[in-house]
């Protein structure tokens, strides 16, 4: 039976419509009558009534103002700030996407350097359906411990190569999609730290080179800043980058776990005298990121390219790509055997990885998942013989060390994350990254926002998050009873039922 | 390639626009300034307006700090629909004084104020049509595209 105590909106939208002319009226009588400080309220309901009027009988846009008129306007009034009002009050600590507050919370405590233990117990449901560590009965002391290092370049025998002291690494983030406050404070963080740093696909790195950090110069299939103007590589403007002290390696982005197979668009409004300088391209048209490079159309022109170039560069030289099909990647990895080139390293973005925009299908329904790809990827290099020619980084929502660990379980020799920076730098996951309105200042190029983001400030936080995940790593590391981050393996892992 | 053309189609018909509504802004910013600052400074026509409509002195001072705020607003291009609204409403409460106490001739002015007022409410019409994708509450159903 039917509760006495209902509310029935439709009932209260018609009452709504039927007293605004009527009020109205009264009003306006009150006004001559009584004082005429009532025709405030009179002209207020008059034009409150007109747009009624036209909500319901003009107007055939919204449904929804058409059969109820003005008070309709309450949903669209608060549904604009229910993706606040859920983070603020609604939602679980667990229940968020990409990141749940549990996982937030903890990279901002370790970036305040805070203690980062939690209480009572783990809020997670131990169902089957989690990766997890397997932990030793022997956990090891911490002294037995080997320091991470990863030295690329070290089978070609490049005199330039680099060596890695850390098991991750600042993924890619482009001055255009970040303010030039984050990516210095990113920069600077990571200089503090001597941890290096992707420039992202964003051409010069002109803000990223201010701090003086170890940089990983990536070219996107636009080749923003070493690009001739049809979107070929420009040999001498790659050879000049890499002779830049602060670059260490190169990476040619195939595609990206966010958007795999996906170009983009630069539009002419966005291409600024100093955009239009970076990343090398003229202003006042729309730029054209094709979905692949020029030079790359099968296994055997995409081979001959990372060739091409390791010789101009003379640096190591990785390529990221999104696994998609695996009989691909085999022939890839294959005409890679038989010509006797391979990259300097392989990373993998999983199809969780992040992005500044993206279509919501290319980031849903495309790409496999890291924790999928990133075995077989190792299993096809093993079988062709090609693992130990190369490294293999992972990529994708790896923002603490225990995802990390799992990842090079999985056959990863490093990891890549770039939102667990972007926590860190103080991303409250307010989901705006491509409206130029991001409320910390992250996202924008506002200068009104990015007052909020002090380089110096921020770049102390970011040292802490490299700091502490570090840290975690070496913790993890020895209760998983390993004296060295190689030694960990699949059957390391609990694999989801 | 288009889109492109919209682009600039769209982008060139905004400019012409900002132009065109200088004309209405400006008519109102130069009434409506001279009406409140009849009003503030107590000019002796208001201060008679105002008597017969039983408001004196603060009902004066209401509307006169009202128009002057509507001035700041409608010259400001962005906020300037929001000024147009305001002007409308000024305006039709000027009118109900017209049809009520005040009589369309004020101290013999041979209906100087209900010309004004009129033209005041024509151009703050013109503007809100022409800024009416920023109008407060229907601004939103008038944007076809975000180029608009």
């Amino acid at each position: 039976m039917d509760s006495q105590l209902t509310v029935n909106l439709g009932k209260i939208a018609k009452f709504t419509n039927a007293s605004l002319p009527i009020l109205t009226l009264s009003f306006l009588v009150a006004g001559y009558q009584y004082s005429f400080y009532f025709h405030f309220l009179t002209v207020a309901f008059f034009l409150l009534t007109l747009i009624n009027f036209f909500y319901r009988h003009v107007q055939s846009t919204h449904s929804l103002l058409t059969n109820f008129g003005l008070i309709a306007q309450g949903r669209y009034l608060i549904e604009s700030i229910g993706p606040e009002l859920r983070q603020y009050l609604f939602t679980n600590d667990v229940e968020e996407e990409p990141f749940n507050r549990t996982e937030r919370s903890e990279v901002y405590r370790k970036a305040k350097g805070l203690d980062a233990t939690s209480a009572f117990g783990s809020q997670l449901q131990f169902d089957g359906s989690e990766y997890k560590l397997r932990h030793s009965l022997y956990p090891l002391d911490k002294e037995a411990l080997q320091k991470f290092n990863l030295h690329f370049g070290e089978e070609r025998s490049l005199k330039t190569g680099f060596t890695l002291t850390r098991p991750f690494l600042i993924s890619a983030m482009s001055y255009g999609a970040l303010g030039n406050h984050a990516v210095r404070a990113l920069a600077r963080g990571a200089k503090k730290t001597g941890l290096p740093m992707n420039t992202g696909e964003g051409g010069y790195p002109k803000y990223h080179l201010m701090e003086n950090c170890d940089l990983i110069f990536q070219m996107g299939t636009a080749k923003f800043g070493v690009r001739h103007e049809d979107g070929s590589l420009d040999p001498h403007k790659l050879e000049n980058l890499s002779k830049l002290p602060q670059v260490k390696m190169i990476e040619i982005k195939l595609s990206q776990g966010a958007k795999p197979g996906k170009g983009g668009l630069l539009p002419k409004e966005k291409i600024t005298e100093e955009i239009s300088q970076l990343r090398g391209v003229p202003m006042g048209q729309d730029v054209v990121s094709p979905p692949h490079h020029l030079e790359c159309t099968d296994a055997e022109s995409t081979v001959k390219f990372i060739a091409r170039v390791q010789e101009i560069s003379g640096l190591p030289v990785g390529i990221k790509l999104c696994f998609g099909r695996e009989s691909e990647f085999f022939h890839l990895v294959e005409k890679m055997k038989q010509l006797s080139i391979h990259p300097d390293y392989i990373s993998i973005d999983g199809a969780e990885g992040g992005t500044g925009a993206a279509p919501k299908s290319f980031m849903d329904d495309l790409g496999v998942p890291l924790f999928q790809a990133l075995p077989k990827v190792h299993k096809i290099l093993q079988d062709l013989g090609l693992r130990n020619k190369l490294k293999l980084l992972a990529a994708g929502k790896l923002i603490n060390a225990g995802s990390q660990l799992m990842a090079l379980s999985l056959g990863a020799q490093a990891c890549y994350t770039a939102r667990g920076f972007m926590l860190a730098l103080g991303c409250i996951q307010a989901m705006q990254c491509n409206k130029n309105t991001c409320p910390v200042g992250i996202t924008t190029h506002n200068s009104h926002l990015q007052k909020g983001l002090g380089i110096e400030n921020k770049s102390e936080r970011v040292k802490n998050y490299i700091l502490g995940l570090e840290d975690d790593h070496y913790e993890l590391l020895s209760a998983l009873g390993k004296r060295t981050f190689s030694d960990l393996k699949e059957s390391d892992l609990l694999f989801p039922l | 390639m288009i889109k492109s053309y919209q682009k600039e189609k769209a982008t060139m018909k905004t400019k012409y626009k900002n132009l065109i509504a200088w004309i209405p802004q400006l008519m109102i910013a130069f009434i409506l300034g001279g009406a409140a600052y009849g009003k503030l400074s107590s000019q002796a026509t208001d201060v008679f307006i105002f008597q017969k409509l039983q408001m004196e002195p603060a009902g004066r001072f209401l509307i006169g700090t009202l128009e002057a705020l509507t001035v700041f607003l409608i010259l400001i291009p962005r906020l300037s629909a929001l000024g147009a609204s305001l002007a409308i409403a000024i305006m039709l409460g000027a009118l109900l004084a017209h049809l009520g106490p005040l009589g369309f001739e004020v101290q013999g002015d041979g209906g100087k104020h209900i010309v004004m007022l009129g033209l005041v409410l024509i151009s703050s019409l013109i503007l809100a049509w022409i800024r009416r994708s920023s109008l407060p509450l229907i601004g939103r159903l008038f944007r076809r595209s975000h180029l608009e």
